[in-house]
């Protein structure tokens, strides 16, 4: 999953990443990103499920994650909104994510015995095929 | 019985004449769940559905709809209830009739707002003939029908058969939209895994006329996995039939790849995987997640068929 996925790009359902994960992480990357600003509104559960075509339960639990993570709030009867201080936060989490990809090539290349220099030139490698 | 649960069998079992078809099946489906059955052609899929429906007499076992024997249902609990099929029950009729003589029948609950919202949204042509209609606007009649009854539960059975995919597509928005509205309550039987996957938040899989695997998508992906294996050497291999007893859990033992083994687990858990290793000597390589189609594969092969998608 990049970090660049739109909110209605199409899911990956060959994912080791459960559904509703995947949603989560890209409200959150969207977020991040500045494509919804503090106290914007975002999709409502009806417009996301369609969008996506996912059961709306599935929705409906992501915005209830991000509300309990203080991300976003529900403003009953008008939708669903931006926290104020959540695009740092959301960045912090993309962050993360990358140190975990970062980590898990990491250890990767441990098993497949690729060390110290060798490890460094596939890293420059990596960035100037990106 | 709880009120979250809306429908509920307990060993139900059905007979057509010497064939057993239902074993003894047990079914909960929570109240705003969308609950897929999922079985291969003449499981059982549908006679369950109309045992439930109250459309089938049952052979013995319990069985309720809102905490009601679904045999003793009133006509005010039959009301909260829709069942669509993949046919129409009277290809002859005009869609303006059978519009006419439906909304008569559910007059107690018809919503005539959603009846024109989908008249408009589908353009079906009220004189035609249902018969006269593509496969994809028959359905179109049947789902209509079904949602201006605003049902509290929808049993569809096989809803997408014959349609093409744009068909299905359109299928399922109007399921998915149906969902976002209330608490409402809907089981799906298919044979086709491609029209539950995305809606679904539980499954059961129905084979040999039983539902002994079910839970949510969460859940069995959780316990579902690919283990791998690293064998001490290729003589230490599971065997692929007789499995010992004390190995709960697993699915199937697949051929030994020279000295490594996949073992597919359908109750994933540390001492599975450690009385595993223990059994053979071995040691876990990796114990991957499932998809749900991976899963479906899994459980709905017959023995020597080939399962990968």
């Amino acid at each position: 999953m990049t970090l660049t996925v739109g909110l209605s790009d199409p899911l990956d359902f060959d994912s080791d990443v459960p559904v509703h994960e995947q949603i989560a992480q890209r409200v959150k990357f969207a977020i991040g990103r500045g494509a919804f600003a503090p106290g914007a509104q975002l999709p409502s559960v009806r417009g996301l499920a369609r969008d996506l075509l996912v059961n709306p339960n599935t929705v409906v639990r992501v915005y209830r994650r991000l509300e309990a993570e203080g991300l976003i709030y529900t403003r009953r009867g008008k939708g669903v909104f931006v926290q104020d201080a959540a695009a740092d936060r959301c960045q912090g989490d993309g962050e993360a994510l990358v140190r975990r990809a970062l980590r898990d090539a990491v250890e990767l290349a441990g098993r497949a015995g690729i060390r110290g220099k060798e490890l460094e030139r596939l890293w420059k490698a990596a960035k100037e095929e990106a | 019985m709880s009120d979250a649960i809306v429908v509920q069998a307990r060993g139900v079992t059905r007979w057509f004449g010497a064939e057993q078809v239902l074993k003894g099946v047990d079914l909960d489906v929570p109240r705003g769940s969308v609950t897929a059955l999922l079985g291969r052609n003449a499981a059982g899929k549908s006679t369950l559905l109309s045992i439930l429906a109250g459309a089938l007499g049952r052979n013995g076992g319990e069985a309720t709809v809102f905490g009601r024997d679904v045999e003793a249902l009133r006509p005010s609990d039959r009301e909260r209830i829709a069942i669509v099929g993949s046919t129409s029950a009277f290809p002859g009729r005009r869609v303006r009739d059978e519009l006419t003589l439906v909304r008569r029948l559910r007059a107690g609950r018809w919503n005539a707002e959603r009846e024109a919202e989908l008249l408009a949204r589908f353009k079906l042509p009220l004189d035609k003939r249902i018969q006269q209609l593509s496969k994809g606007q028959q359905a179109r009649v049947r789902l209509l029908l079904a949602l201006s009854c605003e049902p509290e539960l929808l049993l569809l059975d096989e809803p997408a058969m014959g349609l093409d995919l744009f068909a299905r597509r359109d299928f399922l928005e109007s399921v998915i939209e149906l969902v976002a509205s209330e608490e409402r309550t809907v089981v799906i039987a298919s044979h086709l895994i491609d029209d539950v996957e995305r809606v679904a938040d539980r499954v059961v899989f129905m084979r040999d006329g039983l539902a002994e695997i079910h839970g949510s998508v969460d859940e069995l992906r959780e316990r579902f996995r690919r283990l791998r294996l690293r064998l001490p050497s290729p003589e230490r291999a599971l065997p692929e039939d007789a499995l010992p007893a004390e190995l709960l859990g697993v699915e199937r033992v697949l051929p030994a790849e020279g000295s490594e083994q996949v073992v597919i687990l359908n109750d994933h858990s540390p001492g599975l995987v450690t009385a595993i290793e223990e059994r053979t000597g071995g040691s876990q390589v990796a114990a991957a997640r499932m998809t749900l189609r991976d899963i479906y594969f899994e459980v709905l092969r017959e023995a020597g068929e080939e399962v990968r998608a």
